[in-house]
């Protein structure tokens, strides 16, 4: 009996028929074939889309993020090493994009060439009323909250961190809501892809079911009885997707130096290298659903005759 | 040699197919299986091909225990054993020679000489020249042939028929089984599984009479009755 390695070589050396019996199957079917490779399309346009609206929501977030700043008070009686060790700290931390120490001096220099009118002020004080400050501008939005509480837990150095609790809250929601949507949509598309692929496979391997009887009779392995409907099925994704990518990158071309101009402060990207790449990844999930959904109906039946 | 042992089938309602059958039927044997139907002469096809596993019992191919192939085995174990069906499954769009080399393909022995395995093969069943004809074109007898040349073309070493001759007159009834005997003639054991009376009686062969699943007579030289 042969082993399993004889049994990977004959799977390949299968493949030209394999290929051959897909495109039949496909001309055959040829109605069947051309609904799913629109419908198919029409999907993946959305879902290319969806890579689009989601990749520029999440430019505006991090552009909004990073315009956040958070600014720590520090101690009046705080140690000059301690105040350097959490600047260094600060400066080492990934999600910190900038920190700048501000002293009590220099704070009130910057009171006085701001509010020129109000440096009076200062000269009948008596003692510099400013405190020390970092200012801090995160790279990562997201982890501004937990970087403010840790700080406010450092009492021997900060006195008090203030930040736009209420700004940073609504971007880390919406940001959620674009990811949680986002996620919904994607497998919403998978599946109703993969449905229309698995529905229209399923019609060929019931046109084809009196020769997948006799293929297991004379000792077809499985993957010789799928491999044809899973190249099927992914050339049903490829067909689609590359409609869908060609939509999306026609669509680019004319529509994107228009959205710029009219919307210039949304950051969309209309690269021609962002929209390959848009193309390329929406490609690669069409053959991958079309030869998911193929291989998901051919399985069913295969099981439904052992 | 094909062995079982004490082989119960049951289909889950509540009749046993099998009922701890236990037969021995030794390489190059030629034997009838006969009886009424729902005797479990099928069964037995279908257990010898692993079409269907045994509830209890083992059964043994060639000193393979069929019971404990994986069912990536199972392929591989078929390849040993040609099957030949009352309605010929042969496939209505391709030709004869299409349809030999099909099998050829399915089993990974398509190569430079398939061409002369499968006239080969046809010349064996006597229908060379139908090579580029379709099912459609052929008789009932002849179509059985083409499914024989089928299962010749990848040299099994057993060959089990259901009913071989269940759609085809008498004289083509005929042929079949001389070919299956021939078949048999040149080292194959072949199993038979019909209701043909005249055939067996004439053939006198080895026949195992079954009824409720179990054997109730085995002849090493006998007719459909017995007796």
């Amino acid at each position: 009996m042969k082993d399993r390695g004889d049994m990977k070589v004959a799977n390949l050396r299968a493949f030209p028929y394999v290929l051959k019996s897909a495109f039949w199957s496909i001309w055959s079917n040829l109605e069947g074939t051309i609904y799913a490779v629109l419908t198919t399309a029409v999907m993946l346009l959305m879902f290319g889309g969806f890579l689009v609206v989601n990749d520029t929501l999440e430019r505006m977030i991090d552009a909004m993020g990073r315009r956040t700043n958070m600014v720590v008070y520090l101690n009046d009686n705080a140690l000059p090493s301690d105040t350097a060790d959490l600047v260094g700290e600060l400066e080492n931390d990934v999600s910190v994009g900038e920190v700048v120490f501000i002293s009590r001096d220099d704070a009130a220099v910057k009171f006085r060439n701001t509010l020129d009118e109000l440096a009076e002020i200062l000269d009948v004080i008596e003692n510099n009323p400013f405190p020390a400050s970092i200012e801090i501008r995160m790279n990562d939005p997201e982890a501004i909250l937990v970087l403010a509480d840790e700080l406010r837990s450092r009492t021997n150095i900060v006195e008090e961190v203030l930040i736009r609790d209420d700004v940073v809250s609504r971007l880390l929601y919406i940001s959620q809501l674009v990811r949680f949507a986002g996620g919904v949509l994607i497998v919403s598309i998978g599946l109703v892809t993969i449905f229309v692929i698995q529905n229209t496979i399923r019609l060929a391997v019931f046109s084809r079911r009196d020769e997948i009887e006799i293929m297991k009779l004379i000792g077809a392995t499985d993957w010789f009885v799928r491999g044809p409907f899973v190249v099927e099925g992914a050339i049903i994704g490829l067909l689609g997707s590359a409609i869908a990518s060609a939509v999306l990158i026609i669509g680019f071309a004319r529509v994107g130096p228009r959205i710029e101009s009219v919307i210039s402060f949304l950051p969309i990207q209309t690269g021609a290298a962002f929209v390959s790449n848009v193309s390329v990844f929406t490609i690669v999930v069409g053959v991958l659903l079309g030869a998911a959904g193929s291989y998901l109906s051919v399985h069913r039946h295969l099981a439904s005759i052992e | 040699m094909i062995v079982f042992q004490k082989v119960v089938k049951s289909y889950g309602s509540g009749v046993n197919a099998l009922n701890g059958l236990s037969i021995q039927i030794p390489e190059r044997d030629f034997v009838f299986l006969v009886g009424s139907s729902g005797a479990g002469k099928t069964t037995v096809i279908r257990l010898i091909n692993c079409d269907q596993r045994p509830t209890s019992g083992a059964i043994f191919v060639d000193g393979v225990n069929t019971g404990r192939l994986g069912r990536k085995d199972i392929p591989i174990f078929r390849r040993k054993i040609g099957v030949v069906h009352q309605d010929f499954k042969l496939l209505g769009d391709r030709t004869v020679g299409e349809n030999i080399a099909f099998a050829l393909r399915v089993v990974d022995d398509y190569g430079s000489n398939s061409r002369e395995r499968i006239l080969g093969a046809l010349e064996t069943v006597g229908l060379d020249s139908k090579l580029n004809s379709y099912p459609e074109q052929l008789s009932g007898g002849e179509r059985q042939r083409v499914a024989v040349a089928r299962c010749l073309v990848t040299n099994p070493s057993i060959v089990v028929a259901d009913e071989p001759t269940g759609n085809l007159d008498p004289d083509s009834g005929r042929e079949t089984m001389n070919l299956l005997v021939r078949i048999n003639a040149a080292g194959t054991t072949v199993i038979v599984a019909t209701h043909n009376q005249a055939l067996v009686d004439t053939m006198q062969r080895r026949v195992i009479a079954l009824e409720n699943g179990q054997v109730i007579r085995d002849e090493r030289s006998g007719g459909y009755e017995g007796g």
